[in-house]
């Protein structure tokens, strides 16, 4: 699904932020990208949709090389959710930003009304389609944010920080909604105890270089490796301040 | 700033509602727009009747599109300035008397003026009235299908799309500033620099975002976001309708 080789990622000149990064997910996983402020999480995320520019190295995604003529391909099968949803929902109201990726695409309006109806009653925000996502709250904010992502039913759901901005509730609901997806998932996270509930496998950046890379149940626990990277154990997993 | 950004989406929300106006195929609004500007615009500078006469245009139209005229003059006043200063020469210049109305002379000047605002009014108010009834997105496209290049279309939408993101950073500032300068009215003249400086960073920066975004989902041009449908016999109606009101009020006045 997703393979990098010796890849690095800049932004116009600046040192590289991700250094010879080398992953490899299969389909159907779930993986937690985690590491402290600036290690190059969504860096690494936007360099999968071809927004961050790839300086060297190979990518492939889906199937597909990381190249100018492969990237609506590539953006079609992948679903990025933004960190912020106020990044992501700018159409006047919540139905046209979850129909924006549709018609996009060219899918008949009948269809994209079944579309954005199914998605919208399975998140059980089918009474915020009529509204402006301005007005919404955060958690609202992010589930319409999701949905308007997986409306396009991606093969590959990138996330960034996905429960920033949410209260527990909220936060609980998305977990419960991201562990009942399919699809694989890709998730760059503070929160060390989502990556416990939603992901078998971890892996630690720090300075866009992959320090570790294992199972979410054996690093998460790595008190010492954790304390390194800049990072603490899970709030589940004993944390005292 | 606040106010601001929510009027814009008062105004974008109220092109979602259902009413006859609204259902109205774009082209065909687009086209009544453009007729009524034409109509606004091409009196003479001291005709003051025909204005006049054609301000019951677009009070009509809001009344039948549930328009609330009061956020639509809210936003004239933005525009008020430049007829002022356009026009206030006039009065100046032009002292001699056109009418004598209770022994109060009006002069060419001042009635030039008034014409003046007024064409501006009704030119703005056709823009603001299309605006509430009618989608950006649709608009856009039905732009794109006049051969109008896409990438002035598409430059159209994304300064659209940027003043909401503009006005909603100047808010979050401007209150951060003023919760750290508590005994202050206003942004200080040597604050002001670095402020505007920043805002248009983060502005930029988050436009950046947001265009990312719609880059993900396929955005390629502001027609492939568009309803798409065909002219029906309503339309036809409206348009007829529309153009018999108003070349009957250029007529008679």
């Amino acid at each position: 699904m997703l393979k990098t080789n010796d890849l690095c990622v800049c932004y116009s000149g600046s040192p590289d932020i991700l250094q010879k990064l080398n992953i490899s997910i299969d389909e159907g996983d779930s993986v937690a990208i985690v590491g402290k402020n600036g290690a190059g999480k969504s860096s690494l995320l936007l360099s999968l949709v071809g927004i961050a520019a790839i300086s060297g190295g190979i990518l492939k995604v889906c199937g597909l090389t990381m190249a100018k003529p492969n990237l609506p391909e590539i953006r079609k099968r992948t679903g990025l959710v933004f960190q912020n949803p106020d990044d992501q929902l700018f159409m006047p109201t919540v139905y046209d930003d979850i129909a924006f990726g549709p018609r996009n695409y060219g899918i008949s309006e009948n269809e994209v009304k079944d579309a954005v109806l199914n998605i919208s009653s399975r998140f059980e925000i089918s009474e915020l389609l009529s509204r402006n996502a301005y007005r919404l709250s955060g958690g609202e904010k992010r589930l319409a944010a999701l949905a308007a992502v997986l409306v396009m039913q991606p093969q590959l759901l990138l996330l960034d920080e996905p429960s920033s901005f949410l209260d527990p509730c909220a936060r609980r609901r998305l977990i419960n909604l991201l562990s009942e997806l399919p699809q694989t998932k890709l998730i760059a996270t503070h929160d060390l105890d989502l990556a416990l509930d939603l992901c078998q496998r971890v892996i630690i950046l720090n300075k866009g270089s992959v320090i570790a890379d294992g199972r979410t149940a054996d690093l998460l626990r790595d008190e010492v490796l954790l304390t390194t990277n800049g990072l603490e154990l899970p709030l589940s997993l004993g944390h005292k301040h | 700033m606040k106010p601001v950004s929510d009027e814009l989406v008062k105004l974008e929300m109220l092109a979602e509602q259902d009413t006859f106006v609204h259902k109205c195929h774009p082209a065909i609004k687009i086209a009544v727009t453009l007729l009524f500007i034409i109509a606004a615009v091409s009196g003479g500078r001291y005709d003051l009747a025909r204005p006049l006469a054609l301000l019951a245009y677009p009070w009509l139209l809001a009344t039948l599109s549930a328009t609330p005229l009061n956020l639509l003059h809210r936003r004239f006043i933005w525009a008020l300035p430049f007829p002022l200063f356009a026009g206030i020469a006039n009065v100046i210049f032009e002292q001699n008397s056109l009418y004598i109305i209770g022994g109060i002379s009006i002069s060419f000047g001042l009635v030039s003026l008034i014409v003046l605002i007024l064409k501006t009014y009704l030119t703005v108010m056709a823009v603001f009235i299309l605006l509430t009834t009618t989608r950006w997105q649709d608009i856009s496209a039905i732009l794109e299908k006049c051969h109008i290049p896409s990438l002035f279309c598409n430059t159209l939408t994304l300064i659209y799309r940027y003043l909401s993101v503009l006005t909603e950073e100047a808010w979050r500032m401007y209150h951060a500033y003023l919760l750290r300068a508590p005994r202050q009215k206003g942004i200080r003249l040597m604050d002001m620099g670095p402020f505007c400086g920043q805002l248009v960073l983060q502005s930029y920066d988050r436009a950046s975002r947001l265009y990312a975004a719609m880059k993900c989902r396929g955005w390629t041009t502001s027609s492939s976001v568009a309803a798409k449908r065909p002219l029906a016999s309503a339309d036809l109606l409206y348009l007829f309708c529309s153009l018999c009101f108003v070349l009957a009020l250029v007529v008679i006045f």
